[in-house]
């Protein structure tokens, strides 16, 4: 028989906690001292609070008389603290968050720690992987992390937020970086020694980045010489935590000033306006949608080539938890921001699909690639496929497989002849006789050996044409 | 506290340097109060106690 509890891949670093699954549920498993941290956090309503406002997982404590708890410790020897979290619905990484979504996973970081501080409690990591996104709502994940302090001026994941938050957000801001760069590169985000080879010497003299780059470089290899002596000091206790709240107040103040310093690219903005599909067709496109929504009513939808989102945010409208995603990072921090002030269940995500994320980490299955995890009821992929044909160098059979991959059941897509302007535009400087087999006629053809379509209408006064099909062999 | 993470000699240093700039801070304006509430010729002590400990409004 399968065993119905299993060991999440990339839960070991800490030895005092680990994530493991249970009968689909995510669970937790706590040592004693993480219990102890954890146990006052919710004793003292410091947790209660934070769960209630949003800001971490809703979790609840396996009760010891239970015979869930029999099960978990048979499994788990040794442990004696198990705890249930809510299921995020998609688990998505930094890699493929916009600048907007980072620097809230940032901010989420510090208010918790503001909170925990004032209550004698840490969180003893900072890393960008404990934050998951439900919809546009940051959330942290890990309770594991909460822990008592030794010292209350110090916060022993300063480094690592630098890492993971603040020095991506620097890089993609002053170096053009993407976090894909920054983060495939380096799952633990980049050294701050990284960073100054990017922005070069002089430029991290500059007052934004003296303290938590230039100082943090120059200090660097003085304290590997003294670590011993850094132990002793961190090991003392009694200092109070005031220094921490100005430094970590400090640094929400910084996020939040580099946030202002973002600017959307010149070609995305008015674009809702001035699109060129607010035509009729653009019209004929959204009802299309909206009659699909409504008939089939997928639980899922996965939005590729979301661009500003319109249709992503029609869906979700209608009921459905998008995941919308796009290469371009500027149309998904725009996505990113209309979803978040609607509240609605769009996650927007940086995704090139001929080079989706890939496993990563120990035994590549750490982090999961995207393809394992995008998988939706329904696709829809409308003014995508002459990019992925022109730009992309698919094939129509590879776009056929792409699409099998990621559509449980239903796919919407637009195809394009090669006389639209946008195809033509596209084609400009390359060889057209490679597309001379681009018709619809074929494009069909390729898609009935997987698909069944259901639905065929031409779009008014365009070169385009809406497909509806079921995959043949649902899975 | 020893982290399981790599901590970052250089951030450690960091911040135990503001701290004790801020310690510097506190304990330097502190100084100057009770500089300030000697030369006034006021007992520096009452504007330190929390509002719960402040003496009733008796004159």
């Amino acid at each position: 028989m399968h065993d119905s509890i299993y060991t999440e891949n990339g839960s070991y670093r800490d030895r005092e906690s680990f994530v493991f699954y249970s009968q689909d549920r995510i669970c937790r498993a706590l040592a004693d001292r993480s219990w102890n941290a954890v146990e006052r956090a919710w004793r003292e309503g410091v947790l209660p609070a934070l769960i209630r406002d949003g800001l971490i997982v809703r979790s609840e404590k396996v009760s010891e008389s239970s015979d869930e708890y029999i099960r978990l410790s048979d499994r788990y020897p040794g442990w004696k603290h198990f705890l249930v979290h809510e299921n995020i619905p998609f688990v998505s990484y930094p890699y493929e968050w916009c600048f907007s979504m980072l620097a809230d996973a940032a901010v989420l970081h510090l208010q918790i720690q503001q909170v925990l501080l004032k209550h004698e409690l840490s969180l003893k990591d900072a890393s960008a992987f404990n934050v998951q996104f439900n919809g546009a709502r940051p959330i942290f994940i890990d309770l594991g992390s909460i822990e008592e302090p030794t010292r209350r001026d110090v916060w022993i994941a300063y480094s690592q937020f630098c890492r993971m938050f603040l020095f991506p957000l620097l890089l993609h801001l002053y170096a053009g970086m993407s976090f894909k760069q920054v983060f495939l590169a380096d799952i633990e985000g980049p050294s701050v020694d990284q960073v100054v080879q990017h922005l070069g010497r002089w430029r991290v003299l500059q007052p934004s980045m003296f303290l938590d780059v230039f100082l943090q470089h120059v200090l660097s290899p003085h304290g590997k010489k003294k670590a011993r002596s850094l132990r002793t000091e961190l090991q003392s206790t009694g200092a109070s935590a005031e220094a921490q709240l100005i430094n970590l107040h400090r640094l929400s103040r910084k996020i939040e000033g580099l946030r202002q310093k973002k600017r959307i690219s010149g070609i995305w903005i008015g674009y809702e306006k001035n699109n060129t599909y607010q035509t009729p067709a653009h019209a004929e496109k959204e009802t299309f949608i909206r009659d699909f929504m409504g008939k089939y009513k997928p639980a899922t939808v996965l939005d590729l080539g979301c661009n500003t989102g319109e249709y992503s945010i029609c869906c979700a409208q209608l009921g459905a938890r998008v995941i919308s995603v796009d290469s371009d990072h500027d149309c998904v921090e725009i996505l990113y921001q209309r979803a978040k002030r609607a509240q609605l269940p769009v996650l927007p995500l940086v995704m090139d699909l001929a080079n989706p994320s890939p496993g990563l980490g120990f035994m590549n299955s750490e982090r999961g690639s995207f393809l394992s995890r995008a998988p939706s009821d329904a696709v829809i992929a409308l003014a995508l496929v002459h990019h992925l044909l022109i730009s992309a160098r698919l094939p129509v059979t590879a776009i056929c497989r792409l699409m099998e991959s990621l559509a449980r059941r239903y796919l919407v897509i637009e195809f394009v002849e090669r006389q639209d302007e946008m195809f033509q535009t596209l084609l400009a400087l390359r060889r057209e006789e490679d597309y001379e087999e681009v018709t619809l006629d074929k494009f069909i053809a390729v898609f009935r050996q997987s698909f069944t379509i259901i639905k065929q209408m031409p779009l008014q006064g365009t070169k385009r044409h809406l497909l509806l099909m079921e995959r043949s062999t649902s899975q | 506290m020893i982290a399981y993470i790599d901590p970052g000699t250089g951030g450690v240093i960091l911040q135990l340097a503001i701290a004790a700039v801020v310690g510097a801070g506190f304990y330097f304006r502190r100084a100057v109060k009770r500089l300030v509430s000697f030369l006034l010729g006021r007992s520096p002590e009452k504007e330190n106690l929390p509002p719960s400990d402040k003496p009733g409004n008796q004159p």
